[in-house]
Protein backbone atom coordinates (compact mmCIF):
# COMPACT_ATOMS: atom_id res chain seq x y z
CA UNK A 1 0.00 0.00 0.00
CA UNK A 2 1.63 2.85 -1.11
CA UNK A 3 1.34 6.10 1.98
CA UNK A 4 0.27 9.35 1.18
CA UNK A 5 4.06 10.90 1.55
CA UNK A 6 4.97 8.07 -1.03
CA UNK A 7 2.29 9.27 -3.81
CA UNK A 8 2.99 13.14 -3.01
CA UNK A 9 6.77 12.65 -4.05
CA UNK A 10 6.32 10.18 -7.06
CA UNK A 11 3.83 12.98 -8.45
CA UNK A 12 6.38 16.09 -7.71
CA UNK A 13 9.11 13.59 -9.23
CA UNK A 14 7.14 12.98 -12.34
CA UNK A 15 5.97 16.86 -12.37
CA UNK A 16 9.90 17.60 -12.70
CA UNK A 17 9.77 15.28 -15.67
CA UNK A 18 7.19 16.43 -17.52
CA UNK A 19 7.53 19.76 -17.04
CA UNK A 20 11.10 20.71 -17.40
CA UNK A 21 12.10 17.72 -19.79
CA UNK A 22 9.77 19.09 -22.52
CA UNK A 23 10.65 22.81 -21.55
CA UNK A 24 14.48 21.98 -22.22
CA UNK A 25 13.27 21.49 -25.90
CA UNK A 26 12.88 25.59 -25.83
CA UNK A 27 16.91 26.08 -26.11
CA UNK A 28 16.86 23.85 -28.71
CA UNK A 29 14.24 25.35 -30.81
CA UNK A 30 15.70 28.44 -30.00
CA UNK A 31 19.28 27.70 -31.17
CA UNK A 32 17.72 25.74 -34.88
CA UNK A 33 15.82 29.20 -35.13
CA UNK A 34 19.29 31.24 -34.90
CA UNK A 35 21.08 28.24 -37.39
CA UNK A 36 18.23 28.78 -39.74
CA UNK A 37 18.40 33.06 -39.29
CA UNK A 38 22.21 32.65 -40.23
CA UNK A 39 21.67 30.16 -43.05
CA UNK A 40 19.33 33.32 -44.16
CA UNK A 41 21.87 36.03 -43.36
CA UNK A 42 24.21 33.91 -45.82
CA UNK A 43 21.75 33.87 -48.27
CA UNK A 44 21.53 37.98 -48.38
CA UNK A 45 25.07 38.85 -47.82
CA UNK A 46 25.01 36.47 -50.83
CA UNK A 47 23.03 38.35 -52.74
CA UNK A 48 24.48 42.10 -51.21
CA UNK A 49 27.78 40.81 -52.95
CA UNK A 50 25.71 40.10 -56.37
CA UNK A 51 24.57 43.76 -56.20
CA UNK A 52 28.36 44.59 -54.86
CA UNK A 53 29.28 43.79 -57.97
CA UNK A 54 26.93 44.95 -60.41
CA UNK A 55 26.93 48.28 -59.02
CA UNK A 56 31.09 48.07 -59.26
CA UNK A 57 30.91 47.26 -63.16
CA UNK A 58 28.98 50.05 -63.30
CA UNK A 59 30.52 52.48 -61.84
CA UNK A 60 34.63 51.57 -61.48
CA UNK A 61 35.48 54.66 -60.19
CA UNK A 62 33.07 55.63 -57.60
CA UNK A 63 33.01 53.71 -54.43
CA UNK A 64 29.73 51.93 -53.20
CA UNK A 65 26.79 54.03 -52.36
CA UNK A 66 28.71 57.25 -54.29
CA UNK A 67 26.12 57.70 -57.57
CA UNK A 68 28.15 60.89 -57.80
CA UNK A 69 30.71 59.90 -60.84
CA UNK A 70 27.49 58.69 -62.46
CA UNK A 71 25.60 61.72 -62.39
CA UNK A 72 28.15 63.92 -63.79
CA UNK A 73 28.52 61.07 -66.42
CA UNK A 74 24.73 61.82 -67.36
CA UNK A 75 25.08 65.53 -67.17
CA UNK A 76 28.30 65.23 -69.49
CA UNK A 77 26.32 62.86 -72.26
CA UNK A 78 23.39 65.14 -71.73
CA UNK A 79 25.50 68.43 -72.52
CA UNK A 80 27.41 66.27 -75.41
CA UNK A 81 23.64 65.64 -76.31
CA UNK A 82 22.39 68.96 -75.88
CA UNK A 83 25.52 70.23 -78.19
CA UNK A 84 24.85 68.07 -80.82
CA UNK A 85 21.57 69.34 -81.04
CA UNK A 86 21.95 72.64 -81.24
CA UNK A 87 24.81 71.86 -84.16
CA UNK A 88 21.94 69.87 -85.73
CA UNK A 89 19.44 73.16 -85.34
CA UNK A 90 21.96 75.02 -86.75
CA UNK A 91 22.77 72.99 -89.48
CA UNK A 92 18.91 72.78 -90.59
CA UNK A 93 18.88 75.99 -90.56
CA UNK A 94 21.25 76.72 -92.95
CA UNK A 95 19.23 74.10 -94.99
CA UNK A 96 16.26 76.01 -94.33
CA UNK A 97 18.03 79.17 -95.49
CA UNK A 98 19.71 77.34 -99.01
CA UNK A 99 16.84 75.56 -99.88
CA UNK A 100 14.92 78.42 -101.65
CA UNK A 101 18.09 80.05 -103.07
CA UNK A 102 17.81 76.09 -104.92
CA UNK A 103 14.84 76.74 -106.07
CA UNK A 104 15.39 80.11 -107.54
CA UNK A 105 18.57 79.16 -109.24
CA UNK A 106 16.73 76.01 -110.44
CA UNK A 107 14.25 77.86 -111.68
CA UNK A 108 16.54 80.57 -113.35
CA UNK A 109 18.70 78.36 -114.90
CA UNK A 110 15.26 76.55 -116.64
CA UNK A 111 14.27 80.00 -117.83
CA UNK A 112 17.61 81.15 -118.95
CA UNK A 113 18.79 77.86 -120.41
CA UNK B 1 15.43 0.00 4.33
CA UNK B 2 12.42 1.23 6.18
CA UNK B 3 9.90 3.81 4.47
CA UNK B 4 11.06 6.71 7.33
CA UNK B 5 14.61 6.35 5.09
CA UNK B 6 14.03 5.57 2.02
CA UNK B 7 11.88 8.43 1.05
CA UNK B 8 13.68 11.61 2.33
CA UNK B 9 16.86 9.76 0.57
CA UNK B 10 14.50 9.63 -2.51
CA UNK B 11 13.42 13.84 -2.07
CA UNK B 12 17.15 14.72 -1.93
CA UNK B 13 18.02 12.74 -5.32
CA UNK B 14 14.38 14.11 -7.17
CA UNK B 15 15.80 17.52 -5.76
CA UNK B 16 19.22 17.03 -7.39
CA UNK B 17 17.79 15.92 -10.57
CA UNK B 18 15.22 18.98 -11.09
CA UNK B 19 18.03 21.08 -10.21
CA UNK B 20 20.30 20.02 -12.47
CA UNK B 21 17.91 19.97 -15.42
CA UNK B 22 16.32 23.36 -14.76
CA UNK B 23 20.77 24.66 -14.13
CA UNK B 24 21.38 23.30 -17.84
CA UNK B 25 17.77 24.20 -18.85
CA UNK B 26 18.57 28.04 -17.74
CA UNK B 27 22.32 27.78 -19.35
CA UNK B 28 21.49 26.27 -22.26
CA UNK B 29 18.01 28.43 -22.88
CA UNK B 30 20.72 31.72 -21.70
CA UNK B 31 23.35 30.62 -24.64
CA UNK B 32 20.48 29.76 -27.54
CA UNK B 33 18.56 33.47 -26.73
CA UNK B 34 21.96 34.93 -26.93
CA UNK B 35 22.74 33.56 -30.46
CA UNK B 36 18.69 34.26 -31.50
CA UNK B 37 19.31 37.77 -30.56
CA UNK B 38 22.75 38.21 -32.24
CA UNK B 39 21.31 36.29 -35.31
CA UNK B 40 18.53 38.38 -35.18
CA UNK B 41 20.27 41.82 -35.20
CA UNK B 42 22.85 40.17 -37.81
CA UNK B 43 20.10 39.49 -40.52
CA UNK B 44 18.25 43.03 -39.73
CA UNK B 45 22.00 44.68 -40.18
CA UNK B 46 22.40 42.10 -43.36
CA UNK B 47 18.97 43.02 -44.89
CA UNK B 48 19.42 46.94 -44.13
CA UNK B 49 22.70 46.44 -46.11
CA UNK B 50 20.94 44.68 -48.57
CA UNK B 51 18.10 46.92 -49.37
CA UNK B 52 20.53 50.01 -49.67
CA UNK B 53 22.61 48.19 -52.86
CA UNK B 54 18.89 46.93 -54.10
CA UNK B 55 18.55 50.91 -53.66
CA UNK B 56 21.75 51.91 -54.75
CA UNK B 57 21.27 49.80 -57.96
CA UNK B 58 17.71 50.91 -58.82
CA UNK B 59 19.52 54.61 -58.89
CA UNK B 60 22.56 53.66 -60.90
CA UNK B 61 20.28 51.39 -62.97
CA UNK B 62 18.44 54.85 -64.01
CA UNK B 63 21.42 56.63 -64.23
CA UNK B 64 22.52 54.03 -66.55
CA UNK B 65 19.65 54.23 -68.46
CA UNK B 66 19.74 57.37 -68.95
CA UNK B 67 23.35 57.99 -69.86
CA UNK B 68 22.67 55.64 -72.68
CA UNK B 69 19.48 57.93 -73.33
CA UNK B 70 21.67 60.85 -73.89
CA UNK B 71 24.85 59.45 -75.40
CA UNK B 72 22.04 57.75 -78.08
CA UNK B 73 20.49 61.31 -78.41
CA UNK B 74 24.38 62.95 -78.45
CA UNK B 75 25.01 60.28 -81.11
CA UNK B 76 21.94 60.82 -83.69
CA UNK B 77 22.05 63.92 -83.32
CA UNK B 78 25.65 64.40 -84.08
CA UNK B 79 25.45 61.64 -86.98
CA UNK B 80 22.78 63.97 -88.51
CA UNK B 81 24.70 67.34 -88.09
CA UNK B 82 27.49 65.97 -89.78
CA UNK B 83 25.63 64.71 -93.06
CA UNK B 84 23.77 68.27 -93.11
CA UNK B 85 26.89 69.94 -92.61
CA UNK B 86 28.39 67.91 -95.44
CA UNK B 87 25.35 68.74 -97.67
CA UNK B 88 25.33 72.12 -97.12
CA UNK B 89 28.82 73.00 -97.45
CA UNK B 90 29.17 71.32 -100.30
CA UNK B 91 25.44 72.01 -102.37
CA UNK B 92 26.27 75.98 -101.36
CA UNK B 93 29.88 76.02 -102.69
CA UNK B 94 28.67 74.08 -106.16
CA UNK B 95 25.77 75.99 -106.23
CA UNK B 96 27.53 79.65 -105.79
CA UNK B 97 30.04 78.23 -108.19
CA UNK B 98 27.46 77.22 -110.65
CA UNK B 99 24.91 79.83 -110.44
CA UNK B 100 28.11 82.54 -111.05
CA UNK B 101 29.47 80.57 -114.32
CA UNK B 102 25.34 80.60 -115.49
CA UNK B 103 25.18 84.25 -114.51
CA UNK B 104 28.18 85.65 -116.13
CA UNK B 105 27.05 82.71 -119.71
CA UNK B 106 24.04 84.86 -119.90
CA UNK B 107 25.33 88.30 -119.05
CA UNK B 108 27.55 87.24 -122.00
CA UNK B 109 25.25 86.18 -124.18
CA UNK B 110 23.38 89.56 -124.16
CA UNK B 111 26.02 91.56 -125.06
CA UNK B 112 25.92 89.63 -128.45
CA UNK B 113 22.28 90.95 -129.21
CA UNK B 114 20.32 94.31 -129.73
CA UNK B 115 17.13 95.02 -127.89
CA UNK B 116 14.60 97.20 -129.95
CA UNK B 117 13.04 98.78 -126.69
CA UNK B 118 14.62 99.14 -123.47
CA UNK B 119 11.65 100.72 -120.88
CA UNK B 120 13.59 102.28 -118.08
CA UNK B 121 11.81 102.60 -114.82
CA UNK B 122 12.61 106.25 -114.75
CA UNK B 123 10.18 106.63 -117.97
CA UNK B 124 12.87 106.73 -120.59
CA UNK B 125 13.16 104.35 -123.24
CA UNK B 126 16.11 103.49 -125.16
CA UNK B 127 15.69 102.40 -128.85
CA UNK B 128 18.55 99.75 -130.55
CA UNK B 129 20.22 99.16 -127.26
CA UNK B 130 23.38 97.26 -126.96
CA UNK B 131 24.17 95.99 -124.31
CA UNK B 132 28.13 96.68 -123.46
CA UNK B 133 28.79 95.85 -119.96
CA UNK B 134 26.52 94.74 -116.81
CA UNK B 135 28.51 94.72 -113.22
CA UNK B 136 26.01 93.82 -110.18
CA UNK B 137 24.90 97.53 -109.76
CA UNK B 138 24.49 98.88 -113.08
CA UNK B 139 24.05 98.03 -117.01
CA UNK B 140 25.79 100.11 -120.04
CA UNK B 141 23.94 100.34 -122.84
CA UNK B 142 25.01 101.45 -126.16
CA UNK B 143 21.39 102.96 -128.03
CA UNK B 144 20.51 105.01 -130.84
CA UNK B 145 21.28 108.04 -128.95
CA UNK B 146 24.46 107.39 -127.52
CA UNK B 147 25.92 105.32 -124.54
CA UNK B 148 24.28 105.20 -121.11
CA UNK B 149 24.99 103.36 -117.66
CA UNK B 150 22.03 102.66 -115.98
CA UNK B 151 21.34 102.14 -112.53
CA UNK B 152 19.91 98.61 -111.11
CA UNK B 153 17.34 100.37 -109.66
CA UNK B 154 16.18 101.93 -113.23
CA UNK B 155 16.37 98.41 -115.39
CA UNK B 156 13.38 97.14 -116.25
CA UNK B 157 12.65 93.45 -113.64
CA UNK B 158 12.59 91.57 -116.15
CA UNK B 159 16.40 92.45 -117.30
CA UNK B 160 17.34 92.52 -113.44
CA UNK B 161 15.68 89.03 -113.12
CA UNK B 162 17.89 87.58 -116.51
CA UNK B 163 21.03 89.31 -115.88
CA UNK B 164 20.49 88.59 -111.75
CA UNK B 165 21.44 91.92 -110.50
CA UNK B 166 20.63 93.98 -107.05
CA UNK B 167 21.35 93.36 -103.60
CA UNK B 168 18.56 90.60 -103.82
CA UNK B 169 20.46 88.68 -106.05
CA UNK B 170 20.80 85.12 -106.26
CA UNK B 171 24.34 84.97 -106.76
CA UNK B 172 24.43 87.70 -103.89
CA UNK B 173 22.72 86.12 -101.48
CA UNK B 174 24.24 82.80 -102.32
CA UNK B 175 27.94 84.75 -101.53
CA UNK B 176 25.91 86.21 -98.24
CA UNK B 177 24.90 82.96 -96.72
CA UNK B 178 28.80 81.09 -97.39
CA UNK B 179 30.30 84.35 -96.10
CA UNK B 180 27.77 83.85 -92.83
CA UNK B 181 28.34 80.21 -92.71
CA UNK B 182 32.01 80.53 -93.14
CA UNK B 183 31.98 83.27 -90.01
CA UNK B 184 29.81 81.21 -87.87
CA UNK B 185 30.91 77.29 -88.40
CA UNK B 186 33.50 77.43 -86.47
CA UNK B 187 31.75 79.58 -83.50
CA UNK B 188 31.70 76.94 -80.44
CA UNK B 189 28.30 75.74 -79.79
CA UNK B 190 28.72 76.43 -76.26
CA UNK B 191 29.77 79.77 -74.67
CA UNK B 192 32.92 78.87 -72.39
CA UNK B 193 33.23 81.85 -70.43
CA UNK B 194 33.97 82.35 -66.76
CA UNK B 195 30.07 82.71 -66.14
CA UNK B 196 29.42 79.45 -67.16
CA UNK B 197 32.55 77.72 -65.72
CA UNK B 198 31.12 79.13 -62.38
CA UNK B 199 28.14 77.74 -62.82
CA UNK B 200 29.01 74.36 -64.57
CA UNK B 201 30.90 74.16 -60.97
CA UNK B 202 27.86 75.67 -58.75
CA UNK B 203 26.10 72.81 -60.80
CA UNK B 204 28.59 69.81 -59.54
CA UNK B 205 28.60 71.27 -56.25
CA UNK B 206 25.15 71.21 -55.61
CA UNK B 207 25.00 67.85 -56.79
CA UNK B 208 27.64 67.12 -54.19
CA UNK B 209 26.25 68.49 -51.73
CA UNK B 210 23.57 66.58 -52.15
CA UNK B 211 24.45 63.43 -51.79
CA UNK B 212 26.89 64.44 -49.13
CA UNK B 213 23.36 65.16 -46.84
CA UNK B 214 22.02 62.27 -47.97
CA UNK B 215 25.50 60.34 -46.61
CA UNK B 216 25.43 62.45 -43.29
CA UNK B 217 21.77 61.91 -42.40
CA UNK B 218 22.42 57.74 -43.40
CA UNK B 219 25.63 58.03 -40.74
CA UNK B 220 23.52 60.26 -38.12
CA UNK B 221 20.86 57.08 -38.47
CA UNK B 222 23.53 54.37 -38.13
CA UNK B 223 24.31 56.20 -34.88
CA UNK B 224 21.17 56.09 -33.50
CA UNK B 225 20.39 53.06 -34.68
CA UNK B 226 23.43 51.28 -32.84
CA UNK B 227 22.59 53.47 -29.56
CA UNK B 228 19.09 52.23 -29.52
CA UNK B 229 20.51 48.73 -30.27
CA UNK B 230 23.31 48.60 -27.29
CA UNK B 231 20.58 49.93 -24.92
CA UNK B 232 18.27 47.10 -25.60
CA UNK B 233 21.63 44.75 -25.42
CA UNK B 234 22.12 46.15 -21.97
CA UNK B 235 18.03 45.44 -20.85
CA UNK B 236 18.82 41.87 -22.20
CA UNK B 237 21.79 41.46 -20.41
CA UNK B 238 24.13 41.00 -23.20
CA UNK B 239 27.58 42.56 -23.79
CA UNK B 240 27.40 45.32 -26.03
CA UNK B 241 31.29 45.69 -26.86
CA UNK B 242 30.98 45.06 -30.54
CA UNK B 243 27.53 47.11 -31.00
CA UNK B 244 29.86 50.10 -28.81
CA UNK B 245 32.85 49.95 -31.30
CA UNK B 246 30.46 50.16 -34.35
CA UNK B 247 28.82 53.18 -32.97
CA UNK B 248 32.17 54.53 -32.53
CA UNK B 249 33.45 53.96 -36.29
CA UNK B 250 30.11 55.45 -37.52
CA UNK B 251 30.15 58.55 -35.18
CA UNK B 252 33.70 58.92 -36.59
CA UNK B 253 32.33 58.46 -39.99
CA UNK B 254 29.65 61.01 -39.54
CA UNK B 255 31.74 63.89 -37.90
CA UNK B 256 33.77 63.70 -41.22
CA UNK B 257 30.48 64.06 -43.19
CA UNK B 258 29.19 67.01 -41.70
CA UNK B 259 32.83 68.24 -42.16
CA UNK B 260 32.53 67.41 -45.62
CA UNK B 261 28.80 69.32 -45.81
CA UNK B 262 30.79 72.18 -44.23
CA UNK B 263 33.28 72.53 -46.21
CA UNK B 264 30.93 71.89 -49.71
CA UNK B 265 28.58 74.61 -48.54
CA UNK B 266 31.48 77.45 -48.02
CA UNK B 267 32.79 76.68 -51.52
CA UNK B 268 28.69 76.72 -53.19
CA UNK B 269 28.81 80.50 -51.02
CA UNK B 270 32.06 81.62 -52.42
CA UNK B 271 31.03 80.11 -56.38
CA UNK B 272 27.64 81.99 -55.89
CA UNK B 273 29.29 85.00 -54.86
CA UNK B 274 31.70 84.93 -58.18
CA UNK B 275 28.79 84.04 -60.14
CA UNK B 276 26.99 87.66 -59.13
CA UNK B 277 29.84 89.35 -59.48
CA UNK B 278 30.64 87.87 -63.30
CA UNK B 279 26.99 88.36 -63.85
CA UNK B 280 27.24 91.77 -62.99
CA UNK B 281 29.84 92.39 -65.35
CA UNK B 282 28.45 90.84 -68.53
Amino acid sequence: MITLKARTLISTFSLFILVIIPACDKPERLAAEAASLEAQRKLILAESEAYDQRLRTANPVGSIGDTQTLEFQKRASQTKATEAELKLQKWTAWENQLKPLKEKAADYKSKYP
Amino acid sequence: MDDGKFWPALIVLALAVGGIFAFRYFEMYDKANAAAINARSAINLATEALNFRRDMWGRVGTLIQEIAEANDRAQKAQAEADTKERMVSSDLTYLSKAMKEKVEAVRLEATKSEIAAVALRNGKTLRNAKIKKIDDESATFLHSEGVITVAVSDLPSELVEKFDLGAESIVRQLERLERDLGSKIDAPVVDTSDLLRVRKRIAQITVQLEHATKHKDKLEKEVTDYGEEMKKAEAKGIPTTNISSMRDIAEGNAGMARIQLRQLQTELEKLKVEEAALSKKK
